[in-house]
């Protein structure tokens, strides 16, 4: 099949990381397709993730559990209010490790057809020393990539139509 | 952003990666309430060397030119009349030209889905529109390896 059914969009809770799941949901829409969002989070690795957190009001936990708690909190206040006319089903997932490998990994298992990926447009120096993980996962991904930049608001018909 | 037309590009090399990003076009195209652009960039070789002056072999530019936009015309036809652009240059120069141009909503384009060292060399076009392309591009791969 050509057109999209699963669509991954992995998030890091960078506005365009929201344009990136605009555009997914505006493109599944008419292909009947469904969207997962996924963070992949990483262990601070310059510490032990044994290490116990405690922190007043919250259960004792180790880093790791902490780091992963945060991540799913921030996952989902970063979908909160996120318009969804279309009605298309939305899952999300959390993966732990480096961003590009898990998210071709990701990509490659669950045979999704489409990634759409946002990316913060840096150019200059640090972009040419650090490339992007948008780069790097349209480099290695098994299927096709959408890269969506800074701006990108997703266009709907009716902006299409008021702008033609 | 100033847009005053809806469309989506298309570059096309007539491999078949890019004739799956055309047939993937035609699939959004009405999503996005845009009509398609096939732009068609030849690279005629220019030889120069240290000693010799840069040379063109005569005919060869006009000649090569007019198969170019012949060839995509027809393909432009045989997809209900598509507009065509043809460019002579460097091909990720061309194309990044033409969004500036034109602004459109989407470059939609082919990317040869081989792994390994190789992707570096074939992917070298598509890979310079992802990182410098003002609006979103979407690759579309053949030799997925769960097509």
């Amino acid at each position: 099949m050509l057109t999209p059914k699963r669509i991954l969009v992995p998030v890091d809770f960078s506005p365009h990381a929201r344009a990136a799941v605009e555009w997914a949901l505006m493109l599944a829409q008419p292909f009947g397709a469904k969207v997962e969002v996924l963070h992949v989070w990483q262990t601070p690795d310059y510490t032990s993730p044994d290490l116990f957190v405690e922190l007043p009001g919250e259960a004792r936990q180790t880093l790791a559990g902490y780091a992963e708690t945060r991540a799913e909190k921030a996952l989902h206040s970063f979908l909160e209010g996120l318009e969804n006319p279309g009605n298309v089903p939305l899952e999300t997932r959390l993966e732990c490790g480096d961003a590009t490998s898990v998210i071709v990994t990701v990509a490659t298992e669950g045979f999704f057809d489409l990634i759409v990926v946002g990316t913060h447009g840096r150019t200059g120096l640090s972009h040419v020393v650090m490339g992007s993980v948008a780069e790097r996962v349209a480099r290695t991904a098994p299927c096709g990539v959408l890269v969506v930049r800074a701006d990108g608001k997703a266009p709907t018909r009716d902006r299409a139509r008021s702008q033609g | 952003m100033s847009t005053t037309e809806s469309i989506l590009v298309v570059p096309i090399d007539f491999h078949e990666a890019s004739l799956k990003a055309l047939e993937m076009a035609k699939e959004l195209a009405p999503v996005y309430d845009a009509r398609i652009v096939l732009l068609h960039v030849c690279t005629i070789p220019v030889y120069a060397y240290p000693g010799l002056a840069p040379m063109l072999m005569q005919g060869l530019n006009e000649d090569v030119l007019a198969a170019a936009k012949k060839a995509t015309t027809e393909l432009a036809e045989r997809h209900g009349g598509l507009e065509v652009v043809v460019r002579d240059g460097d091909a990720a120069t061309e194309i990044l030209d033409f969004i500036k141009e034109r602004n459109p909503k989407l470059v939609v384009m082919g990317t040869h889905g081989r792994r390994g060292l190789t992707h570096i060399l074939l992917g070298s076009v598509a890979e310079k529109i992802v990182r410098q392309s003002a609006i979103p591009v979407m690759t579309v791969r053949v030799a997925s390896s769960h097509a």
